[in-house]
Formats: C-alpha cells, sequence, structure tokens
C-alpha cells in the first residue's frame, strides 16, 4: 500500500478508477531508471539518494507516479549507520557539556567538540560527523533487494488499488479459487461477509460489524489486504464502494482478472496448494495413489450454508457425479459447534463427513450426509467403497432412465455424447447401456452410431481411391465427423498396411466385401 | 419468552433474542439485532427496568486490584471531580494545562475502582500518565502503543492503538479516560468512543473548542462539559503568570529578494488563473489541482521555498542567539514547526532537540534531564505541543508557527508551570512583511487567556 497522497485515481460519472501504468516501453524504462537509481546509490547517503529521487521527479513531472515506485523501492532497502557508534549517546554527552557552557560563538563551539572528542577518543570532525549520523539523510544504503522493473510496475499497480481501497466502505468480490486463504483472512481480519449466488457464481460481500450503522471506512486497511488473495486465483470480479474523505461522497469501483490480469499479474503466479492439517495432506497423497478414476480436487469451492458458507476440504468427480467431503478434526468444543451446525444447513449436496472418533457424539447426527469415523488417517477404503456405490446407483439410474425412453436416432452420425446431453446422463451410461443396442439401419463405431446409407457412401468414396493412402483415408472419414478411422474401415472392409513407423507412407488394401 | 442475550462483538454488542432494545439496528448478515458498544449501559439499564430475563456476555473486564492513591486534591479538583461523579460518571472536564488533569483522572480511576483504560494522543503522553500511575497506584500499568502491548487492570494507550484494537479491547474497561479529548471527535478516533462499551468516562482537556466544530459530537460520545474553568480563573494562586513579547524582524536583505521573488510565482499563478485564495476549502482545492496542473505545482513549490526562507531567516536565528545570550540562567524551551529548522539550531548551539524521530528512549532522556536541570535549554517541533509536563520553563521562544489557536494556546500552557516568584515568558520570533505575520496575528486573535 502506498501512502494516500500518492493515490492516483480518476474519478468520472461515479466511477472512480485507480491509474494504473501501463506494462509499456516508456514506464519500464522509467521504472528500470528508478531500480539503478538504487542500486547504484549502494554504499552512500540516503539524502543523495533521496536527491535523485527528486531529480528523476522533477523531470518525469508524474511526481505521484515517481514516488510511488520509490517509496515500493525504498521498502527493499536496508539503512545503517555510517558507523557503529551510538550517536543518540553521543549527542547527550555533548549537549550535557555545552549545557553548562555557553555555545554562542563558533569558537566555543570547536572548543566544546574536542573536549568531548578527546574523552570519547574521536577528533572534532569525526565526533561531528557522528552526531547526526543517524538523520535520515544521513543513513548509508547498505541493502537494496532488486526487483525487475516488469515487476516493479506491477507491484506497483496492485499498491495503487489496495490503497484506493484503504477508503472503501465494503467490498465484494467472486474468485476462481484460493477460497480457503481469503475466508480465514476475513475472518482473521474480524470482517463479516454475507454470501449470495448469481449465474452459479458465489459473491463474497465483505463489511465490519460498525458497517451496519454508519459509513465507515474502518475496515478499508483489512478490506485492501484481502486483494492480493484475490487477485492472485485465475479468474476474479471485485466490486468496491469508495469513499473521498473530503467531500465524503462515494463512488464505485470495480476491477476484473479479464481486464487487469496484465497490469497486476504475472509475478503473482499461482501458490503453492496448503494443507490445513496434515490429516489433509495425507489423505491427498494416499488417495491419489489408488487410481480410482476420481479426480480429486482440494477446496473445490464454497457451499451456502444459510448466511455462512463451508468449504468442503476436497470434492470427487467422476461421470458428471460430485461429491464432496469434509474432515471434521479434533478441534475445540465451540469449533466442532459451529462445523456441525454448519454442516447441518447444507441443501442438495453430496456430501461425506469425516468425524474424528474422538468427537463421536450424539450432536453428529444432526449432519446431513455419510459420515464415517476415523481415528488419526482418514481411511480410503470406505470412501472409495462409498464412491463406487454412488457410482454404481447413478449407473442404475441412468440405466433406468435410457431403458425407460428407446433410444431414437436422427442423421447419419449420432454420437453418444450428443445421447448422454439429450437424455441427461453421463455418457458412461450411454456406453454401457448402448452397447449391446443394435439399432435398424445404424452400425455402432467407437462411441457414434453411424448410417448404414453413411457407411455404404463411404466405402464407395474410398474404392475410388487410386493407390490409398492410410492419410487421404482418414481425411476422408473425419470430414463427417468422426474420429475413429480405424474402426471404420474395418467395418467397410479394409486393413492397414504399416510402412514401418511412418504414418505418412502407411497405405489400406481391402480384405473382403462384408454386407 | 427467550432470554435475551447480550454479547460483544468487535465494537458492538449483538442482542439474540425477541426484544428489540434501543439504539439496536438488525443485522441481516447474522440474524440479531446489533448495537453499537456506545449504547451497553443503556441496553442494561433499558432490559432491567423493563424486567426482561436477560444473559449479559458483554463485558469481559481485565482482572483489577484494589486500586487506591494517597493523592491529595485542590479545591477546584474536588469540584469537577464531584461534578462528574453527579453526572452518572460521564462528562468532560475543561482545565487548563499546569492544573492538575492527571490527579483528576486518578481520582475517577480510584472512585471506579475496576479496569480503567486511559487514551492519549502522544508516546509522550503514554510515558508521563503509566510513569504517574506506576508510582501511586504502586501496580503495573498496562500500554498499548510505541511497539508495547500488555494489558492491565490500568492501561494506558495511544488513540491510535486503541483505534486499531477497539474490536478487540472494547470490552474489558469500566472506565475510559480520554485525555486532549478534543482529539476525539476526529472521524477516525470517534469509532473509539462509539466501539468501547466502559459505562463511565471522562474527557480531559484544555481547549474543548475545534475548529471544526466536531466538539458538538462529544456529549453523545461521553457526555457532556461537567466543569470548566479557564486559564485566568487560576493564574496566580495556581499558576503562574506570563507575558507574551513579540518581536518582528527583518529578513536579511539577499533573503528579502528570494522571499518576493518565490512568493511572487505563487501570487502571478493565483492572479493568472483567477484562483482566489479565502480559506481552507480554496485550499485544498489549490492542493488538488497540483496533482494535475504543473504550474499550480510550480506556484505551491515557490510558495514553500518562500515560507522556508521566512522561517529559516539568519535574523531570526541572531535574534534567538542574542536572546539566549542575554539569558544565561533561565531554563529555555525553543519552538519551530520545522524539522530542518530544529537540526540546525541544534547544530549550532549543541541544543538537545525532539522531533517526530527522536526515539522513546532519547526523547525521555532529554526531558528527563531538562526537568532535573543537566540540560537548559532544549529545542523541539511539535511534539510537545500536549500535555506534556516540563516544570520551571520559565522561557518559551516561538520561531516559527502554523496558526491555530489551539496549538498556540497549548504550547503557551506549557510554560504555565507554576514556580514560585516566577513569571513564564513567552516570546515570538516573526519575520516582518512576510505571510508569517498574518498566521501569527491570527493566532493572537483567538487566545483564550
Amino acid at each position: 500500500m502506498l501512502p494516500s497522497n500518492l493515490l492516483r485515481s480518476r474519478i468520472s460519472k461515479g466511477v472512480i478508477r485507480p491509474t494504473m501504468v501501463p506494462i509499456d516501453a516508456e514506464n519500464l524504462k522509467l521504472a528500470e531508471g528508478l531500480v539503478r537509481t538504487f542500486e547504484s546509490n549502494l554504499d552512500m547517503k540516503k539524502g543523495r539518494l533521496l536527491k535523485k529521487i527528486k531529480e528523476i521527479e522533477q523531470e518525469i513531472g508524474e511526481y505521484k507516479l515517481v514516488r510511488g515506485l520509490a517509496t515500493i523501492l525504498e521498502r527493499r532497502c536496508t539503512f545503517e549507520l555510517e558507523k557503529p557508534l551510538n550517536p543518540g549517546e553521543l549527542r547527550l554527552r555533548v549537549f550535557e557539556q555545552a549545557s553548562n557552557q555557553k555555545v554562542l560563538s563558533r569558537d566555543a563551539r570547536q572548543a566544546l567538540l574536542q573536549e568531548v572528542g578527546i574523552k570519547v577518543g574521536l577528533s572534532p570532525e569525526d565526533l561531528e560527523r557522528a552526531l547526526w549520523s543517524d538523520i535520515e539523510e544521513e543513513l548509508i544504503l547498505r541493502k537494496f533487494e532488486g526487483i525487475s522493473p516488469d515487476n516493479l510496475l506491477k507491484r506497483y499497480n496492485l499498491s495503487l488499488v489496495q490503497t484506493l481501497i484503504l477508503r472503501s466502505l465494503r467490498l465484494s468480490f467472486t474468485t476462481s479459487g484460493n477460497w480457503s486463504k481469503i475466508f480465514r483472512l476475513i475472518k482473521f481480519l474480524s470482517l463479516i461477509y454475507s454470501v449470495e449466488r448469481e449465474d452459479g457464481q458465489i459473491w463474497v460481500s465483505v463489511d465490519g460489524p460498525v458497517s451496519l450503522f454508519k459509513m465507515t471506512d474502518k475496515y478499508g486497511s483489512s478490506l485492501a489486504k484481502l486483494i492480493p488473495s484475490i487477485v492472485r486465483t485465475d479468474s476474479w470480479t471485485i466490486k468496491a464502494e469508495v469513499m473521498q474523505k473530503s467531500t465524503r461522497k462515494t463512488y464505485s469501483f470495480s476491477l476484473e482478472s479479464e481486464t487487469s490480469r496484465e497490469s497486476l499479474g504475472g509475478e503473482l503466479a499461482h501458490q503453492q496448494l496448503e494443507f490445513d492439517s496434515s490429516v489433509e495432506a495425507d489423505f491427498s497423497r494416499r488417495f491419489n495413489s489408488y487410481d480410482s478414476g476420481w479426480e480429486l480436487k482440494r477446496e473445490p469451492e464454497p457451499l451456502p450454508t444459510g448466511k455462512t458458507v463451508i468449504i468442503p476440504d476436497f470434492s470427487f468427480e467422476k461421470h458428471g457425479i460430485k461429491i464432496y467431503l469434509e474432515i471434521v478434526g479434533f478441534w475445540t468444543p465451540d469449533y466442532l459447534e459451529r462445523k456441525l451446525e454448519k454442516l447441518s444447513k447444507l441443501k442438495d449436496v453430496d456430501i461425506i463427513v469425516a468425524v474424528d472418533e474422538k468427537l463421536a457424539c450424539s450432536r453428529v447426527q444432526r449432519v446431513k450426509g455419510q459420515v464415517f469415523y476415523y481415528s488419526k488417517t482418514v481411511p480410503i477404503k470406505p470412501i472409495l467403497d462409498h464412491l463406487k456405490e454412488r457410482e454404481r446407483v447413478a449407473l442404475q439410474d441412468n440405466i433406468q432412465t435410457l431403458s425407460q425412453k428407446p433410444i431414437s436416432l436422427h442423421g447419419d452420425v449420432v454420437s453418444l455424447n450428443e445421447i448422454s446431453k439429450q437424455y441427461g446422463v453421463d455418457i458412461n451410461s450411454v456406453r454401457i447401456v448402448t452397447k449391446e443396442l443394435s439399432v435398424e439401419g445404424y452400425a455402432r463405431v467407437g462411441d457414434y452410431f453411424i448410417s448404414d446409407s453413411k457407411l455404404q457412401e463411404l466405402r464407395i468414396l474410398i474404392d475410388g481411391l487410386v493407390e490409398p493412402s492410410l492419410n487421404d483415408a482418414i481425411r476422408k472419414i473425419e470430414e463427417i465427423g468422426v474420429e475413429n478411422a480405424n474402426e471404420i474401415l474395418e467395418k467397410i472392409g479394409y486393413e492397414i498396411v504399416w510402412a514401418g513407423l511412418d504414418v505418412n507412407k502407411s497405405t489400406i488394401r481391402r480384405i473382403s466385401v462384408k454386407k | 419468552m427467550d432470554t435475551v442475550t447480550l454479547s460483544f462483538d468487535n465494537g458492538t454488542v449483538i442482542i439474540r433474542g425477541s426484544t428489540r432494545v434501543p439504539n439496536s439496528s438488525w443485522d441481516d448478515r447474522i440474524d440479531a439485532f446489533r448495537a453499537q458498544g456506545l449504547y451497553y449501559s443503556e441496553i442494561v439499564e433499558f432490559l432491567k427496568k423493563s424486567s426482561f430475563p436477560f444473559t449479559d456476555n458483554c463485558m469481559d473486564l481485565v482482572p483489577c486490584p484494589e486500586l487506591k492513591t494517597e493523592v491529595k486534591l485542590r479545591t477546584y479538583q474536588k469540584s469537577a471531580i464531584k461534578a462528574w461523579a453527579n453526572a452518572e460518571k460521564r462528562g468532560i472536564i475543561v482545565l487548563p494545562t499546569g492544573a492538575g488533569k492527571t490527579v483528576i483522572g486518578m481520582k475517577a480511576i480510584e472512585m471506579v475502582n475496576h479496569a480503567s483504560i486511559v487514551l492519549v494522543p502522544t508516546l509522550d503522553l503514554l510515558d508521563q500518565w503509566k510513569t504517574r500511575l506506576e508510582k501511586d497506584f504502586k501496580i503495573t500499568i498496562g500500554a498499548y502503543g510505541g511497539g508495547t502491548n500488555t494489558l492491565e487492570g490500568i492501561t494506558v494507550s495511544t488513540y491510535d492503538s486503541a483505534y486499531l484494537r477497539a474490536g478487540e479491547i472494547g470490552n474489558k474497561f469500566n472506565l475510559v479516560i480520554f485525555d486532549e479529548v478534543h482529539h476525539l471527535p476526529a472521524e477516525g478516533y470517534r469509532h473509539i468512543a462509539e466501539m468501547f462499551t466502559a459505562p463511565y468516562r471522562l474527557g480531559l482537556t484544555a481547549t474543548l473548542e475545534r475548529e471544526d466544530m466536531m466538539h458538538r459530537e462529544l456529549p453523545r460520545l461521553i457526555g457532556g462539559v461537567v466543569y470548566g474553568l479557564k486559564p485566568s480563573d487560576l493564574a496566580g494562586k495556581y499558576l503562574s503568570n506570563y507575558s507574551i513579547d513579540r518581536i518582528n524582524l527583518d529578513l536579511t536583505p539577499t533573503e528579502q529578494s528570494e522571499y518576493d521573488s518565490n512568493y511572487k510565482v505563487f501570487t502571478n499563478y493565483l492572479k493568472k488563473g483567477n484562483v482566489r485564495m479565502r480559506n481552507q476549502n480554496d485550499y485544498r482545492r489549490f492542493i488538488m489541482r497540483t496533482n494535475r496542473d504543473k504550474d499550480a505545482r510550480t506556484a505551491l513549490l515557490a510558495r514553500n521555498k518562500a515560507s522556508e526562507i521566512a522561517l529559516n531567516s539568519e535574523s531570526k536565528i541572531l535574534a534567538l542567539q542574542n536572546i539566549l545570550g542575554s539569558r544565561p540562567n533561565e531554563k529555555v524551551i525553543i519552538f519551530t514547526q520545522h524539522n530542518q529548522l530544529v537540526h540546525s539550531i541544534s547544530r549550532r548551539y549543541l541544543l538537545p532537540y525532539i522531533t517526530y524521530h527522536t526515539n522513546r528512549d532519547e526523547r525521555r532522556e532529554i526531558l528527563e534531564g531538562f526537568r532535573q536541570g543537566r540540560f537548559r535549554i532544549i529545542v523541539t517541533s511539535k511534539v510537545l505541543d500536549e500535555g506534556i509536563d516540563i516544570p520551571e520553563a520559565s522561557l518559551g521562544i516561538i520561531v516559527s508557527g502554523t496558526g491555530s489557536s489551539r496549538e498556540f494556546v497549548q504550547r503557551l500552557g506549557r510554560l504555565l508551570r507554576k514556580k514560585e516568584g516566577k513569571e513564564a515568558e513567552l516570546i515570538e520570533l516573526v519575520s516582518r512583511a512576510t505571510m508569517e505575520t498574518r498566521t501569527s496575528a491570527r493566532r493572537k486573535r483567538k487566545r483564550v487567556a
């Protein structure tokens, strides 16, 4: 964040926008120049550095931009005293001595410095220098943590957004991930959130307890702290209400990943997934070693539970079935109570709740969903069994659905995918149901039904090719929108003559005529 | 009817149960009523009067030993504390600097005899209160601010720390003392009074009037003025009398011409752009303009340069030197507003200085040294503005100033520590024919005493 007097923003028609710097040649040059100024002032006085920055400021004209960039760079600096003396102590000695004598002339002053200098073993000049060496301008730049010009500009833009949010009354956002960290942060910062589902997106609005009574930017600095965690995700939108202090007018602010990823992103690449506890990390590792076909996802998305949300630890996905897993570890009774309360409010959600057996009690019965107990580690087997059972039931349901409505096909080529969409069942069920299914006038090839007439047409086409190469044949087949060329060739009575490993030289040959 | 339950949540009171209580609002985010901490005692009062059954989990007082001091009060101090106690231990006491506000605060703590917090605007005052409270109550005193965070039965905190932590510690005290209470109505600080649930509140100040009239908020936040005295009510008997001298000084010829040319850049800009400077708002608008308008920025820089020349004028330094030379035995505080000038005076005459940057230990040592007479003269920028006890400083010299009436009165107040047979003296060094003269005139007009 930047000091508020360095905020650059534009207001028009009730909307406030931070004036982010484009990452272009001109600004990169400015950033590079500033970084170099810092680097070239290593082991020199801060006063000199500040003067150089002022020069750049006057040259560029945009003093707020230059000062903002310099502020960020200054935070990467370590300034130290020139000599490891204690100027404060020396000063008090000199002052005390001076207090007993009148030091109104230059001579008296020099004599006094000489006198004290002898006592502390310094020449008057060295003493004089040491006396003021802790004043800001006299400090020495000892270390500077470098940064690329590109990253400096991005860091600047992020700081600018945060500085603007400092004055915000409330903030709402949606994001594609990092939920659990963000919610933890919200809680840690004593903010209050409410969630709303809009077009399948979860929107979180955040403000604080006092916001109920008055328009206040008291929570601005806390809200600003949420920004980095939000913009680190793939896709996000932030909206806020920002107040101008002097006029107490409010302006709306919004920012989305689509348009500002380039100005903010890059360096802020994805964070490592962190696990809440070793129980979870351990579970993830063991589950993935089973190769069950279920896709395990960590912290999938928040599920609304009345006024609050719960972010399940994991989700399992396969063939369109989505099942959540929440691991309830041993924590405080308060935590357990809140968690169970939330879990009991979930609606229309398929969830497995793994509960530490130390917590086994009647209260757990309120929880909706499948409850397992575990001790120490969450066992994989019962969960896999449960998933398998869900898969089987889902399959059964689908098969039932499909078999209740006879499948009718329209067109020359019908993919199983289309059927699965048409009947609202997953493709795997369609495969199973249609495996033994024979439809009058159609042949089943791979994941497609192809009409006999179309197959006939293809055969004539390929028959007509002179010295047909495999590539020619594949092209013809793909033209009708089917991928399984090999199977079709076989179906219409061709075999592939492989020319070594080179597909381009392979040809096809007729084996027999099948009717 | 279900029982009403009160609990504390980050500076607010959550009221669960079917009863609506005064000053509360329905909070849809949590499905309960919520009220500002400020109204806690009113809510409890209401519930008691209506004989609703209720459970009160709101307060979480810091454990506190019996609080007792040997402090003796002067007559007017007794009247002040009595007036406050009669007003249900809420309200503001206005007394001139040097009239012993700390003592009154300690008496209030003794009266409440439970967890109390004292809020102060500066770290100097924090140190000062803490030392005094420790000495008189003979217990460990907690402190929030300047890097320390300890919670005790009596705790002293800066306004800034209290603002940041009100949500966390707002329900831990029965009494809040707002020292230099005129700071409180500022937009941010107001939250402190609103977020603390303490039923008892005491405001202390020498000057209640704020130029922005925000003090009208105080009766709601703390209570009205229950007792007030002006410096003239106490001068002579309890406070030393004082006199003010003003010395007008010409700039050196070089300074004058440099001043003129710079000031002209500024006035020319105003004329050319038809910009008027009638009040604070005009000035603010001008400052806003300097963000995008290069000419405006040049004008501002030139104006700053001019004022810098006037403030740092060599003739002032020489005048200062003359005064110091002619008063070899007096304890002197030199005030200037700008750190740069503090440093150059300190360097030239080897005088201890205190600025915002001076660290706490060094500051303490300098003040202590001044008190004990180890240092006879100190030079400082604004930091000593408020409430710091510097006894026996008989001469004050203002080398520059900003022109706020409060600042002026309080700086004066610093010198008003009573010393037998002594009349405090204040000398103001002003550059003639510069904009500074006007600043000084503005200050004088508003003087209280």
